[in-house]
């Protein structure tokens, strides 16, 4: 499943006549200029490919300079993962409460088996280093990934909540550059938040 | 089976960063992440350094009620704050623990402005729901409604919820034609749930969206038709009010349909439904 570099002049493309889902391949160039095949299918879980196909622009592989090769390649993984399962790529922002809701019963598109796989999947894709995971949500907004993009953005809102001021601080070494009175002022002004 | 569960962000953590990396995320990007948080914990990043100090206000307001810490004055006292604070606009407004005790007042904020999501409660079931909920009905995608009389004498002479997927009503009360009039006024419906409402003795069901439909048994018995469904998956029953039937005309995809036992009454209908 994961994406491989490509030998950028061997062409592997099959298109199947006819049909939405076709077995064509794309090929995606890193900033780096690693070059990564990927089927139509996932490629275009990226709004921003998906256009770029749509207008012609993809057939000499598409460069995309703001994404390195060692995100470009999980960001590949995540969408061949994804791929089969999208209804369609504008599924709304993921809503927090749907995770609490039983996950056993049936969507459209997954098994209950398959969608444990999946979330599985997704946990471990952004369980990585800091710098790592804002890559992947740099990468995700520029491509216009959004389950990708919520997925991770999920992961740092997670480490972020319940936590007190000084810990939000110490983990992500964010400097208080507040002058005391500044700092106080904030507080002030939402007083019932600030009860540590 | 993969084994990777999330990691808690140990205290001894080797991959914290040498430097902040965070805070030179895109302003746009620190509101997704904003907008995820709990509103504790949102709003408390306001006090973490200067660049910080502005995102909550410009990032979509998601406001869950019983995430404030408090007794119930403590909580009213915080939203009126926060709905005061925030210049709008508003994903979600959860307040399914709190009697509300100006609900005029808190729908008409500008902090709630292209709403997406809500859970608005009535603190006594004689009250009518306020017109001004129709305020959001351009944006909401998921409403949940409880405890009130749902336009008895003041019904619009349509509805209009363009956005609408999922819509649960608890211990209303609504008019049979005002429910249809609803129904019509929602066209991309995919969860219906109609918990201990009454008002209706007739539905009609006839939806070109409708994926799950669920009710659970108000005081008298209802007669359910489902005259033209192409996309209903489940519907499920719970009264077992003597006077309840339930008709179907066309359903071509209906794969779970029953009759819920006493068995069953433990689960929350909601929940169970509603996941996607």
């Amino acid at each position: 499943m994961a994406a491989t570099p490509a030998d950028a002049s061997s062409s592997s493309s099959e298109a199947v006549v006819g049909g939405e889902k076709s077995n064509k391949m794309i090929t995606l160039i890193s900033s780096d200029g690693e070059s990564f095949e990927a089927t139509e299918e996932a490629a275009k879980m990226s709004v921003t490919i998906k256009h770029m196909i749509e207008d012609g622009c993809a057939d000499d592989g598409i460069p995309l300079p703001n994404v390195p090769a060692k995100i470009l390649s999980m960001v590949i993984e995540y969408c061949n993962k994804h791929a089969a399962d999208a209804d369609d790529t504008n599924k709304h922002v993921a809503d927090p409460a749907d995770a609490d809701e039983d996950d056993d019963n049936n969507n459209n598109n997954a098994s209950a088996g398959e969608k444990e796989d999946l979330k599985s999947f997704d946990a471990s894709l952004v369980a990585v280093d800091q710098a790592t995971l804002f890559d992947i949500i740099l990468a995700a907004n520029f491509l216009s990934i959004k389950g990708l993009l919520d997925l991770a953005c999920q992961k740092v809102a997670d480490d972020i909540k319940d936590k007190s001021v000084e810990e939000v601080r110490e983990i992500f070494k964010i400097e208080n550059d507040f002058t005391k009175e500044e700092e106080e002022a904030v507080r002030k002004e939402n007083a019932w938040a600030f009860n540590e | 089976m993969a084994a990777a569960a999330a990691l808690p962000v140990a205290k001894t953590a080797p991959d914290l960063p040498e430097m902040d990396l965070i805070s030179s995320l895109p302003g746009e990007i620190l509101s997704i992440i904003i907008s995820l948080l709990p509103i504790g914990s949102a709003v408390r990043t306001t006090s973490l350094s200067r660049r910080w100090r502005p995102l909550w206000r410009s990032s979509p307001l998601n406001l869950d009620i019983s995430h404030i810490d408090g007794c119930g004055r403590d909580r009213a006292a915080a939203v009126s704050k926060i709905l005061s604070d925030h210049p709008g606009p508003a994903r979600r407004f959860l307040t399914a623990c709190l009697q509300i005790t100006d609900p005029d007042g808190w729908l008409g904020s500008p902090a709630l402005r292209d709403l997406q999501e809500i859970d608005f409660w009535l603190p006594r079931y004689e009250i009518p729901m306020p017109l001004s909920i129709l305020r959001f009905a351009a944006t909401l995608r998921v409403a949940r409604f409880g405890n009130c009389r749902f336009f008895e004498y003041d019904a619009p002479p349509s509805f209009n919820f363009p956005c609408l997927e999922k819509l649960t009503m608890r211990f209303i009360f609504v008019r049979e034609d005002t429910l249809h009039c609803l129904l019509d006024g929602c066209p991309v419906l995919e969860s219906l749930l109609l918990d201990r409402c009454h008002g209706f003795y007739y539905m009609v069901i006839n939806s070109l969206t409708l994926k799950r439909i669920g009710t659970n048994g108000g005081r008298h018995g209802c007669q359910l038709v489902i005259e033209n469904a192409p996309r209903l998956e489940k519907l499920i029953r719970t009264d077992l009010h003597p006077e309840s039937t339930i008709r179907l005309i066309k359903a071509p995809k209906l794969e779970i349909f029953g009759f819920m036992t006493d068995d069953f009454t433990k689960l929350k209908l909601g929940e169970w439904l509603l996941a996607t």
